[in-house]
């Protein structure tokens, strides 16, 4: 045999050597050392996003299914489950849950007070945050309710999934967007909220006043005039604090408020 | 006497003149993620000791039993990173059976410990260095032990450095890397008391 081949054939030998002794070796501890873990961990870890993000606040998504049998954590703690697992999940707790509350969610800026349509007070330049311009009471727009525009959100998403758009107000890219909600927290406004991703309609103002000073201080902001609520066939919407409710279960997304609203400020949001 | 001055050189050397960490630069993944607290770090350090060495006992016997004898010094590299990988499996499940509040504690970062480069170092050093076993043993407890001391000093610098404003450019990873660059100047101070 020439030299080549039998360094090759030592070299492959040894190492298949070495690799059967170290395997049996460890197959042999681990039955030695098998912990008798219990088989529901194994299960839902198995079901986890297995990103090992820590975003939930545990060392992993193993700690993290632990912590769910021991009965630590709610299965919604994780915000990357699909249902599909946590309605998995849930059945091996044997825990009753509601899997809309597992469904995309996104942020949506409830405010259309761009440039064009809010009114404006005072021009304000230099302020560095829309946290620093409620405390100074520097903010350009005279709707105590609306967006300020300086970007907080923008500046605080982890996935730059905001951007102040052109006419300065925040734009959510529902793609990127995971529905963390630390804009949410952030916004010192409120006007930042998480709803379902998927074809629905909203009411994008915040403004609580009533009419005449809405319509002074925006062009589309909410006059709670209940056009709307009356207009409904389902009876989905509801007013709260002169705003327009609009409850996701017995909506049917026909349009008839959209095209109801004389401020246009309920719209189709998610159309694809 | 003259083992004695053997023994201190070698682990003055280790720990701090040719630091694994600060002054040869090997290691730096577990050195930058693992220093965000000190009991991390410690941790850590801990595991790296116990793998590190029994890891150089074992490779070492590996290679002047096995290799050596069949003419197969060149596959030092591939033998030495199954013993290792291994020997973290190992260590894996006996501290998932003998002590879990570690296993918890130590989470992801214990599979990691196998791809840690400076425990292939140093086993690799141990055979170039034509170390004797008892001197390998020595020279590989010194380097973790100079390994520990880097990350718990990073730590240390890291607790501090959440109390300060940083530049946002610097924010993050930059500002370690500065700070470790800072470090290892500091470091090559001590390099005159080694031989």
């Amino acid at each position: 045999m020439s030299p080549i081949i039998t360094t090759v054939l030592w070299s492959s030998l040894i190492l298949l050597a070495l690799g059967i002794l170290f395997g049996v070796m460890l197959g042999y501890f681990s039955k030695v050392m098998a912990v008798n873990e219990d088989p529901r961990i194994v299960k839902i870890t198995e079901l986890m996003p297995g990103a090992n993000c820590g975003a939930c606040g545990f060392a992993g998504c193993a700690n993290l299914a632990e912590s769910m049998v021991q009965g630590k954590a709610p299965i919604d703690r994780c915000k990357q489950l699909d249902s599909k697992s946590a309605i998995e999940i849930s059945s091996i707790l044997g825990i009753e849950i509601d899997s809309s509350n597992f469904t995309k969610k996104v942020a949506i800026v409830r405010c259309q007070g761009s440039v064009d349509n809010a009114t404006q007070q005072v021009i304000v330049k230099d302020v560095p945050t829309c946290k620093l311009a409620v405390t100074l009471k520097m903010y350009a727009k005279t709707c105590l309710y609306s967006c300020i525009g300086y970007g907080d959100c923008a500046n605080v998403c982890p996935y730059n999934a905001i951007t102040i758009g052109s006419k300065g107000l925040p734009v959510v890219d529902n793609m990127l967007c995971t529905g963390c909600g630390l804009c949410v927290s952030t916004c010192p406004r409120k006007v930042i909220e998480l709803i379902p991703y998927g074809k629905q309609v909203l009411a994008l103002c915040n403004n609580q006043n009533k009419g005449k000073e809405v319509k002074d201080a925006c062009k589309v902001g909410c006059i709670a005039c209940m056009l709307c609520v009356k207009k409904c066939p389902k009876n989905a919407i509801r007013m709260e604090n002169n705003l327009p409710v609009i409850d996701r279960k017995l909506c049917d997304v026909c349009g008839i408020c959209v095209e109801a609203c004389p401020m246009k400020t309920i719209r189709f949001i998610h159309e694809a | 006497m003259e083992l004695i001055q053997e023994i201190s050189m070698i682990l003055i050397n280790s720990v701090l003149a040719q630091n694994f960490v600060i002054i040869r630069f090997i290691a730096l993944c577990s050195f930058v993620g693992m220093t965000t607290s000190m009991e991390n770090s410690i941790g850590m350090g801990g595991a790296v000791t116990f793998v590190t060495v029994m890891a150089s006992v074992i490779s070492y016997a590996l290679h002047y039993f096995i290799l050596v004898p069949f003419h197969l010094e060149y596959l030092q590299t591939i033998a030495f990173i199954l013993t290792i990988a291994v020997f973290v499996q190992l260590v894996e499940l006996y501290l998932k059976k003998a002590v879990p509040s570690l296993y918890k504690a130590m989470g992801i970062y214990l599979p990691l410990i196998a791809t840690n480069c400076m425990i292939l170092a140093v086993t690799l050093l141990n055979i170039t260095e034509h170390y004797s076993l008892f001197i390998a043993v020595i020279f590989s407890i010194g380097a973790s032990l100079g390994y520990t001391l880097a990350l718990i000093l990073l730590a240390g610098i890291r607790t501090k450095m959440r109390y300060t404003t940083i530049p946002k450019f610097l924010q993050g990873y930059p500002i370690i890397f500065i700070t470790a660059s800072f470090m290892a100047i500091a470091f090559l101070g001590l390099q005159g008391i080694a031989r």
